[in-house]
């Protein structure tokens, strides 16, 4: 007996492979990889459509086939590259906040060290030893300074520094 | 006995009858497909030729450099194409190191795709195993125009 097949959905079948190849040829270059997800969709509903065209006309469905195997194909190139970037980005928010603790501590620190401004250093040469103390406070470097030279600079320098912020 | 054939049967063997698959249905698919992909590759073509590599005012940029900010193999592809179109290969190199490869295989695949359409429209041909060579020759020179890119996936995902 003659088997009266028919076409119904082989132009669906064409246009999926041909989406399915390209979208894998695409997912494969990382700079536009993204983009194939979603031509990949399109082969995969192509191809889905022509199969069940294909098959409730009884016709050949194997370009269907192959348009929705690249297409999951490609689907799943462009998935793995979405997971990449998702666990990036997570990443990246993880060592944006470490980055901010970082910075924060080192002003903490930085503010802390100008605010006692003390040092110390110790030189040691086997049983020889020096220590210098010294402090880096701006208050006891002025009385310093005063002692030095028996002027007291207070009131200058409080006048300098209106004249500075009138400017 | 009656030998001769229906109507049916020869508007199948001459492609006539659209709505029934036949040898010259199926010659006609191949032959849309093998243009369809030669007209791709000449668009790609013509992209690469038409932009200018020293502006740089390509209308796809890279998504991978956008999102983690660091560039990815293919970064550069689009200068080094141009640069090929316009001869100078070497230049071509320095923007991307497989540039050349891939465009090869852009080349070879469109050289594949006319001959195979002068191939079909001159000679009766076996489609069936023109096609699976086709296929074959058209994978295994994607996997090696691309490997550097496959090698780049299995790295990101393990």
């Amino acid at each position: 007996m003659e088997e009266n097949k028919t076409n119904t959905g082989h132009g669906m079948g064409v246009a999926a492979l041909i989406m399915g190849i390209l979208s894998i040829v695409v997912a494969f270059i990382p700079c536009v990889g993204l983009l194939a997800f979603f031509t990949a969709i399109v082969a995969i509903v192509l191809g889905a459509i022509g199969i069940s065209q294909a098959s409730r006309a009884k016709a050949p469905t194997g370009l269907a086939i192959g348009g929705l195997v690249t297409g999951a194909l490609a689907l799943l190139i462009s998935i793995a590259q979405i997971v990449f970037f998702a666990g990036f980005s997570k990443n990246f928010d993880v060592i944006g906040d470490r980055l901010e603790e970082v910075f924060e501590d080192v002003e903490k620190d930085i503010r802390e060290e100008f605010e006692t401004g003390d040092f110390k250093i110790t030189i040691q040469d086997g049983e020889e030893k020096i220590e210098i103390e010294g402090s880096a406070r701006k208050k006891d470097l002025r009385d310093k300074l005063e002692k030095l030279e028996g002027v007291e600079l207070e009131q200058d320098t409080t006048a300098k520094g209106d004249t500075t912020g009138q400017k | 006995m009656n030998w001769s054939r229906t109507q049916q049967q020869k508007e199948i063997l001459q492609g006539k009858n659209k709505n029934t698959p036949g040898p010259s249905n199926e010659k006609n698919t191949y032959l849309a497909i093998n243009a369809i992909f030669a007209g791709i590759i000449i668009l790609v073509f013509i992209y690469s030729g038409f932009f200018c590599p020293e502006k740089n005012d390509y209308p796809l940029e890279c998504i991978h450099e956008k999102i983690t900010g660091q560039p990815c193999p293919s970064c550069g592809l689009s200068r080094s194409f141009s640069f090929i179109m316009r001869g100078d290969i070497s230049t071509a190199a320095s923007y991307n190191e497989y540039g050349l490869r891939v465009f090869l295989f852009f080349l070879f695949q469109l050289v594949m795709r006319l001959s195979n359409i002068v191939y079909i429209l001159r000679k009766p041909v076996h489609l069936k195993e023109l096609t699976i060579i086709d296929s074959s020759i058209a994978i295994i020179t994607f996997i090696l125009a691309f490997r550097q890119f496959f090698v780049y996936y299995l790295k990101l995902l393990f």
